[in-house]
C-alpha cells in the first residue's frame, strides 16, 4: 500500500562526518488544500463576479470555497438559490425571519418569505484571491 | 437489514445540481453519441418521453415542450457518484456499490425509518442529489422497497412486517422483480405466475426443472432467505471495452484502422488507470444492418492472446491493428467497431514467460512518461501515429454541460 497524495522523501547521503541533526525529521510540505478545504468530499469551488459583497472582502474574480456539509447558521456567508438563481449573501436568521444581507449599501436586504423557492446550497468557508 | 440507496433520475439530477433554474422544468440526458434518451426528469416522463427512446423520435415532443436536452457528462456524473458513495460509507462499512447510482448497505440498527430519513437528508444536503431508499431482509426485497419508495414523496419504504410484505408481494407484477430476465418473466406469466406472490407459492422442484437456479434464488430472497449477501469487496472489472457507433458509416480500411487505434489506446488507458494488465485482446467490426450497399450483415470478431499479459499502449494498438487486418472485408460499410481487453490481472501479479525475454523495463518507462504527459497536459497530447486525431465523427456530444466540479475552467460562474 502506498499513499499517492503524500510522498515524503528522506534524502540522505551517508557520509563519515558529523550527522545533520535534522536528518531524522520528515518535512511535510504546507498544503493549501488541507488549509482551505476541511471536507473535500462535500466541497465545491465557484468563481464570482459583482461587487455586492465587497465590504466583507469578496470581489469579482475571486474563487469561493463552498462546503455543503456545514450547517448554515446566523452570519454565515452562504451560497443559496432563490427562484432558480444562485446568490452569495450573508445569512441572517432570527426567530421568525430569514434575511439575506449584502455587504454593500447599494444593495437592498432580501426578506425570504415562506412561499419563496429558497434553498441554501452550502456555506462559504473561504475566498481565494490571486494577484497574478 | 439491507438498504438499497438509489439516486432519483441520477443524470438529470446531476445536470440540475448546478442549474437551479432547471428545477421543475423537463430535462433529459442523452446516451454517449447523443443517440437515445437515458435519463428523464419526472416532468419529461409525464410528457410521455420513454426510457431509451431515440432522440429523433422524441424530437417533436422535445421542441413542442421546450424540454432541456443534455449530452451525457460522465466525468461529472462519476465525480458526484463517488461523493455519494463516500457519504454512504458513514452509515455502514458493509456497502456494495452496485452501479453509478445504486448501492446496497447492510445495517444492523432497529430504527429503519430513522436511518432512511437520515440517508435521504444527508445525500440531499451534502451532495445535493435526491435519493430513495428501499429496505428489506434481502437484496431482492430491498429492491422491491426501492421500487415502492419512488412512488411516495418521503422517498423510502421498509418491508419489515411480514403481513404487509406478503400483501405487497402478492400484488407485485413478476416483471418488476429484480434479477429476473425478460425471457423468464414471459415464461412465468405464460405459466400463470403473474406476481411475486405466485412465484413464492410455486414448488421449488418445478422452478428447478422448468427454469433455473437463479429464479429459485430470487424466490428464496422474496421469502427473506438471503442468497446474495452484500459484498463490500469491489469486484475488479473482468473486461474493458471501448466501442462506438460511427456517425457516418466507414468503408475505407485506413479510416477504420485509425478508429481501432483510438479505441485500443483509450482501452489501454483505462487498463493502466486500474493498474491492470490484459491477457486477451479482441477486436470487432460490424456493418450497418440498414445500409443498402451491404448485401448482408457482417460481424467480424477475433481474439488474440498475449503470452505475457500486457498494458503497453504500443503492443495493444499493434495487435488490434493486426486483428483488424484479419477481420476486415473490403467493400462493406461499417457502422460499429470496438476493442475489448479481457482476462485482466493485477499489474504486479502476472506470470512472466521464459520464451519472451524481459525487455519490459524500458517499455514501462516509456508508458509511464506517456501517462504523465497526458494526465498533466490533457488526453491525447501524446499518441501513436496510427491514431485518428479528428474525433468529430465519433464524439458527437453537442449539448455537453461543463465539468463543474473537477475543472478550474468549468467551475460555476456566479453573479453576486
Amino acid at each position: 500500500m502506498y499513499f499517492r497524495d503524500h510522498i515524503y522523501f528522506l534524502n540522505t547521503v551517508v557520509s563519515a562526518g558529523f550527522p545533520s541533526p535534522a536528518e531524522d525529521i520528515f518535512a511535510s510540505k504546507l498544503s493549501l488544500q488541507d488549509y482551505l478545504i476541511k471536507n473535500p468530499n462535500t466541497t465545491i469551488c465557484i468563481k464570482v463576479s459583482g461587487d455586492s459583497m465587497k465590504n466583507i472582502g469578496i470581489f469579482s474574480g475571486d474563487i469561493l470555497i463552498v462546503d455543503k456539509s456545514i450547517n448554515p447558521r446566523n452570519n454565515h456567508i452562504v451560497l443559496c438559490t432563490l427562484d432558480g438563481q444562485f446568490l452569495v449573501k450573508k445569512l441572517s436568521i432570527t426567530k421568525n425571519s430569514i434575511k439575506l444581507i449584502s455587504e454593500n449599501k447599494n444593495y437592498p436586504l432580501v426578506n425570504i418569505n415562506e412561499y419563496d423557492d429558497f434553498k441554501i446550497f452550502g456555506v462559504v468557508t473561504a475566498s481565494v484571491k490571486k494577484f497574478l | 437489514m439491507i438498504f438499497l440507496v438509489d439516486c432519483n433520475n441520477f443524470y438529470v439530477s446531476c445536470e440540475r445540481l448546478f442549474r437551479p433554474d432547471l428545477n421543475n422544468l423537463p430535462v433529459v440526458v442523452l446516451s454517449n453519441n447523443d443517440g437515445c434518451i437515458i435519463s428523464r426528469s419526472n416532468e419529461a416522463k409525464q410528457l410521455g418521453i420513454k426510457m431509451g427512446e431515440p432522440l429523433f423520435k422524441a424530437r417533436k415532443t422535445i421542441e413542442q415542450n421546450k424540454i432541456n436536452v443534455f449530452s451525457s457528462n460522465f466525468e461529472l456524473y462519476g465525480e458526484i457518484s463517488n461523493r455519494i458513495m463516500k457519504e454512504l460509507k458513514s452509515f455502514s462499512n458493509s456497502i456494495e456499490i452496485y452501479s453509478i447510482d445504486e448501492a446496497f448497505l447492510d445495517i444492523n440498527f432497529e430504527n429503519y425509518n430513522l436511518i432512511c430519513e437520515n440517508i435521504v437528508k444527508k445525500i440531499k444536503t451534502t451532495v445535493g442529489i435526491p435519493v430513495s431508499v428501499g429496505v428489506g431482509l434481502t437484496k431482492t426485497l430491498s429492491k422491491v422497497g426501492g421500487y415502492l419508495a419512488k412512488k411516495i414523496p418521503r422517498g423510502y419504504f421498509v418491508l419489515d412486517n411480514s403481513l404487509i410484505t406478503q400483501n405487497i408481494l402478492s400484488d407485485l407484477p413478476i416483471e418488476n422483480i429484480w434479477g429476473l430476465g425478460r425471457r423468464y418473466s414471459e415464461f412465468m406469466i405464460n405459466n400463470g405466475i403473474k406476481t411475486a406472490g405466485d412465484l413464492i407459492k410455486k414448488d421449488k422442484n418445478w422452478i428447478l426443472s422448468n427454469l433455473n437456479v437463479n429464479v429459485l434464488r430470487t424466490r428464496e430472497e422474496l421469502i427473506g432467505i438471503s442468497c446474495y449477501p452484500v459484498s463490500s469487496v469491489s469486484v475488479p472489472k473482468k473486461s474493458i471495452r471501448v466501442s462506438r457507433s460511427f456517425k457516418k458509416d466507414v468503408t475505407k480500411y485506413q479510416n477504420l484502422e485509425k478508429y481501432i487505434s483510438d479505441f485500443a489506446f483509450s482501452a489501454s488507458k483505462k487498463l493502466r488507470n486500474e493498474n491492470r494488465r490484459a491477457k486477451e485482446l479482441s477486436v470487432f467490426i460490424t456493418t450497418n444492418r440498414f445500409n443498402k450497399i451491404n448485401t448482408s450483415y457482417y460481424a467480424g470478431f477475433k481474439k488474440h492472446r498475449f503470452i505475457v499479459p500486457t498494458n503497453s499502449y504500443i503492443e495493444i494498438v499493434k495487435y488490434s491493428i493486426s486483428i483488424l487486418n484479419k477481420i476486415y472485408k473490403k467493400g462493406l460499410s461499417y457502422k460499429k467497431a470496438g476493442v475489448i481487453l479481457g482476462e485482466l490481472c493485477l499489474e504486479n501479479e502476472y506470470q512472466t514467460s521464459y520464451i519472451v525475454t524481459n525487455h519490459n523495463r524500458n517499455i514501462n518507462n516509456l508508458m509511464q512518461k506517456i501517462d504523465y504527459i497526458n494526465d498533466r497536459f490533457g488526453m491525447n497530447k501524446v499518441f501513436l501515429s496510427s491514431q485518428n486525431l479528428n474525433q468529430k465523427s465519433i464524439n458527437n456530444k453537442t449539448k455537453l454541460s461543463p465539468n463543474y466540479i473537477d475543472s478550474w475552467n468549468d467551475i460555476p460562474n456566479i453573479k453576486i
